[in-house]
């Protein structure tokens, strides 16, 4: 049980390392390019293609990684509550 | 026996999903190194032309902020001390602008006399000069263009400030 346990454990972690990295590259990306600047209706003239899309996905894909992440750690947190339960 | 293997399955997924996404988020966020610098040589262009605008440049400008070229409008352009790159800002409405406004009306300063307006004679810039301008200290500045009511033709005046 004990084994089960810390596994549930990596899982919460690995989940809450997975939504920490996607916050701090969204704040990263946001700082280097001056997003909110972009998006207040300033447009760079010559904004390369790669950037152009990264910027119109990064926003999405870090909501998915937060979902996903959510998710796997409720999984992970109802399955340590019912195996203390069941003791 | 099943449903804790399915369990597993389903908590191992999901960890493995937001992994990859937030790897993939890492990516896109590496995409401002990859691009490397935003360079400002088109604006350059833009000004090089003064006085009639014509081209890709002026069809950018009628794209981007749906300008009218034979409408007096004023453009604000920013540029960030530390990054690479150079922004054009809104056109702004000539009354959102108390020096253009006063343009406007027709009894205050003339076009013609850009003193009147604050601006020093110093402060006119020739095409030469501005390409050491956009790649050099200034912080912010903003670019007024008009139509010269006397020439018939477009006059550009700029007028700058530092960051303090």
């Amino acid at each position: 049980m004990m084994r089960s346990l810390w596994t549930h454990g990596l899982v919460c972690a690995g989940a809450a390392v997975s939504a920490l990295i996607a916050l701090v590259a969204l704040v990263r990306f946001r700082v280097d390019c001056n997003v909110s600047a972009f998006e207040a209706g300033a447009y760079w003239l010559d904004v390369p293609p790669d950037l152009l899309s990264a910027m119109q996905y990064l926003d999405l894909v870090v909501v998915a990684t937060l979902i996903l992440s959510l998710l796997a750690a409720a999984v992970a947190g109802w399955r340590v509550w019912m195996e203390v339960r069941s003791g | 026996m099943l449903m804790p293997r399915l369990l597993w399955l389903v908590e191992l997924g999901l960890l493995a999903a937001a992994v990859c996404s937030a790897a993939l988020c890492g990516w896109l966020a590496g995409a401002p190194e990859r691009a490397g610098p935003v360079h400002v040589e088109e604006l350059v262009g833009v000004e090089r032309r003064m006085g009639v605008w014509m081209g890709p440049e002026a069809e950018l400008l009628e794209s981007y902020h749906g300008l009218a070229l034979m409408d007096m409008y004023l453009l604000a352009i920013v540029r960030s001390a530390e990054k690479p790159s150079l922004s054009w800002g809104h056109p702004l409405g000539v009354e959102e602008d108390p020096a253009v406004s006063v343009l406007d009306q027709g009894d205050g300063p003339r076009l013609t006399d850009p003193e009147a307006l604050g601006l020093a004679a110093e402060d006119r810039r020739t095409a030469v000069e501005w390409s050491d301008f956009c790649y050099g200290t200034v912080d912010r500045w903003r670019m007024f263009v008009y139509r010269d009511p006397e020439g018939g033709d477009y006059v550009t005046y700029f007028q700058w400030t530092r960051e303090p």
